[in-house]
């Protein structure tokens, strides 16, 4: 087998008869196989002896981009007759098509994936060419994630993502004083504490629901969350997972281990909108990579990033380095944290419940300031305010500080890299050095976007400084 | 040497084909008849006999393999059958070899030290005379492989078509490939792309009434989507006939001009398959 390293070595070698091969698969997984040059899998392969058709006319370039999924666009075929039982029968449409990349000369095991995602279609260009449509799998994320039961009483129950602080549960047996706070398949949860009007009170949990010792006469709430991690990394795989996704196909470590709580009520919301209330205040960006892969990218402060990659004028094309677009800084932040998600009204608190609490139970979250004030050197610095999941009043702070830091005033440049395929990463770090006036003394970057040309051979870039 | 030759039907492509041991199963035998380079005949064995047999009796004068990739030194043999009875018996084998380093060579060496993978050499041989057969028995021996497989991918078998007087001068032979040349800051060069593939011109300025009959009846059995082999400079030797002889579709339709008593002129374009 080809190691990582050799792979490396290979995509840099100018003089390498680079194959790219298609595997389209339909829905009674029989698979089309196909190639831009020929290609037949060896005897020793796990698929021996395959002949992959070299019927492909056209491969566009892969986009990656830390906001975006990756996309591909169209493969454009030559139809020799070949795929007419496919154009007339195939069920493809939302199934996988995987695009791997290797020598001519090579094992067929020791091909890489070079973008994984989901069939749009076969359509007609003209006469005798076709465009197999790609697309992402973004859609597998539109789905809801709410769930149903069967039990008695059916009924759709809020679902709980890390831990969470005075939600509502819902009673379904008042006479029995059962309240189901949650229902989630797979998950073993906990009630922290149950508070009647504010006040704490004694109950007996029981699978996903708890009853009170006494009837609760006036508003019930409760703390409730996950038994086994509350961290981010946890938090967004199970959204993910909610809708579907297999957890190898979700590669957490873009992530971090802050604990979050999300309470989804809304029996619309689905895995999209409830990762983005999620991490987009976190300045966390998720897509789905060139690799079918859910992803997650955090931009930190690209002076102090770990360098991965060092490219100098020799790997750069004559006058591709452009400054595409500017960011301008943040004045104050302020992060919401602690999320109440049962704004009380303070009237209906009783006596007994603390000054502290009462303005606690009271609000709809918790929040810190940090202040900036650029808008002297920087006129179109901006006041910003994020509203968080997260739980700790620490992580907020830190996460305030680090946001006045990152969201510096930043510029986005792009350039062509030379013999630099499937090399570098949305989120890596690089050193830049080249005759530029940004770059003449060397400078970080962090890359966050990668086009990568296979018959170009070149990855074109946009690093984020 | 001979006038240039033209094997316009292939007549592999009518026969029921069949080998022993059995080729891979996704890459059988029928596979010789196929234009894709990735639709080979494979064997897992060190030798195979592929047999053809024919609905009725033809004649043929040349047989050529393509797309092969057991060693140099493998050994194949021809045997064409009429109603059972032999009527060719043949061994032959590519004749392009590796020189290796440091090894000196008597005499002029033709092929300049090539081997025939690195310009895709047929192998194959022209008949001393036209055979009528009815059935092909064709055996490939390459005990020296160490693969653990060989491919064949085309079989080319038929009777050429050849004018009484040869091309004119000025024929063109492409090496066409997609390498592009980028320049980085620095100032380096840098060179990506690289397949390549032959396109060949040539003009049959001289073409009697009968030889037009016959080449154009053969061009219109044969439409543009046939393959055909072509061999610019059928036993010239050595790497001119080698880079003329391949297997090719015709670029554009054929435009005959009858521009003087009993002549005709046809330019013809060739691409490789």
């Amino acid at each position: 087998m080809i190691t990582d390293t050799q792979y490396s070595k290979w995509l840099k070698n100018s003089d390498a008869h680079r194959v790219v091969l298609v595997e389209l698969q339909d829905s009674d997984n029989n698979k089309l196989y196909l190639s831009n040059a020929w290609y037949i899998s060896k005897p020793t392969d796990t698929d021996p002896n395959r002949p992959y058709i070299d019927v492909i006319q056209s491969i566009p370039p892969i986009v990656s981009r830390y906001d975006r999924d990756a996309t591909i666009g169209s493969l454009r075929l030559i139809n020799n007759g070949h795929f007419d039982d496919w154009l007339k029968d195939a069920k493809v449409v939302g199934h996988p098509i995987n695009i791997y990349l290797g020598d001519q000369s090579w094992s067929r095991d020791d091909f890489k994936i070079a973008f994984s995602g989901l069939c749009g279609g076969l359509f007609d260009v003209s006469k005798g060419l076709i465009d197999i449509r790609i697309t992402d799998k973004r859609s597998l994320l539109n789905r809801t994630i709410a769930h149903w039961t069967n039990t008695v009483p059916a009924s759709l129950r809020p679902t709980i993502y890390g831990a969470v602080k005075n939600i509502t549960p819902i009673a379904v047996q008042f006479s029995t004083k059962i309240y189901y706070y949650c229902h989630k398949d797979g998950y073993a949860m906990n009630v922290f504490q149950v508070r009647d009007n504010g006040v704490p009170v004694a109950f007996t949990k029981i699978g996903n629901a708890f009853y009170l010792a006494a009837p609760g006469y006036g508003e019930i709430t409760c703390d409730a969350g996950s038994t086994t991690s509350s961290w981010l990394t946890a938090v967004a795989s199970e959204i993910a997972q909610a809708a579907g996704l297999s957890v190898d196909e979700i590669d957490t470590s873009g992530l971090d281990t802050r604990s979050v709580g999300v309470y989804v009520t809304d029996p619309s919301q689905t895995a999209i909108s409830a990762l983005n209330d999620l991490l987009s205040p976190l300045n966390i960006k998720w897509r789905f990579n060139r690799d079918g892969k859910l992803s997650f990218t955090k931009l930190v402060v690209p002076e102090n990033i770990l360098i991965a990659h060092t490219v100098t004028a020799d790997d750069i094309v004559l006058e591709s380095i452009k400054r595409v677009s500017y960011e301008a800084p943040v004045n104050n932040i302020t992060v919401g944290y602690a999320k109440n998600w049962t704004v009380q009204n303070t009237a209906n608190l009783a006596g007994s419940v603390s000054d502290e609490n009462r303005v606690i139970w009271s609000q709809s979250a918790q929040s810190t300031t940090h202040s900036n004030d650029v808008q002297t050197e920087h006129p179109f610095a901006v006041d910003s305010t994020l509203e968080t999941y997260l739980v700790s009043s620490v992580h907020a702070e830190n996460h305030a500080v680090e946001q006045v830091q990152v969201r510096s005033a930043r510029h986005i440049y792009r350039m062509t890299i030379k013999n630099y395929l499937f090399q570098m990463l949305i989120g890596e770090g690089i050193h830049i050095t080249a005759p530029h006036y940004e770059f003449k003394t060397g400078q970080n970057a962090i890359i966050i976007g990668v086009t990568e040309d296979i018959k170009k051979e070149s990855a074109t870039i946009e690093v984020w400084l | 040497m001979s006038n240039i030759k033209l094997i316009v039907t292939n007549q592999l492509n009518s026969m029921s084909l069949s080998s022993v041991p059995d080729a891979e199963v996704n890459l059988p035998v029928d596979n010789l008849k196929r234009s894709e380079k990735s639709l080979v005949m494979r064997t897992t064995s060190t030798s195979i006999i592929v047999t053809g047999v024919l609905p009725g009796q033809v004649t043929a004068d040349g047989v050529f393999l393509s797309n092969y990739s057991f060693n140099l030194d493998a050994t194949l043999n021809l045997t064409l059958k009429l109603q059972g009875v032999e009527q060719l018996n043949q061994n032959f084998q590519t004749d392009a070899q590796l020189i290796p380093l440091g090894t000196w060579v008597a005499g002029v060496d033709p092929y300049g030290g090539y081997t025939g993978k690195q310009i895709r050499k047929m192998v194959g041989f022209w008949f001393s005379a036209p055979v009528t057969y009815d059935e092909i028995i064709l055996t490939i021996n390459d005990p020296a492989n160490i693969d653990g497989y060989f491919d064949v991918g085309r079989i080319f078998i038929g009777q050429a078509y050849s004018p009484q007087l040869n091309m004119s001068y000025g024929c063109q032979l492409e090496w066409l490939d997609d390498v592009r040349h980028e320049r980085t800051y620095s100032g380096s060069l840098h060179s990506t792309g690289g397949s390549d593939h032959r396109r060949m011109t040539i003009n049959l300025n001289y073409l009697s009434d009968s030889d037009r009959a016959a080449l154009e009846t053969e061009l219109f059995k044969n439409n543009r989507k046939s393959d055909l082999l072509i061999s610019g400079y059928p036993g010239v030797g050595g790497v001119k006939e080698m880079t003329h002889q391949f297997i090719a579709k015709r670029e554009k339709a054929p435009r005959y001009s009858h521009n003087f008593s009993n002549n005709n002129t046809l330019p013809l374009v060739f691409l490789e398959v």
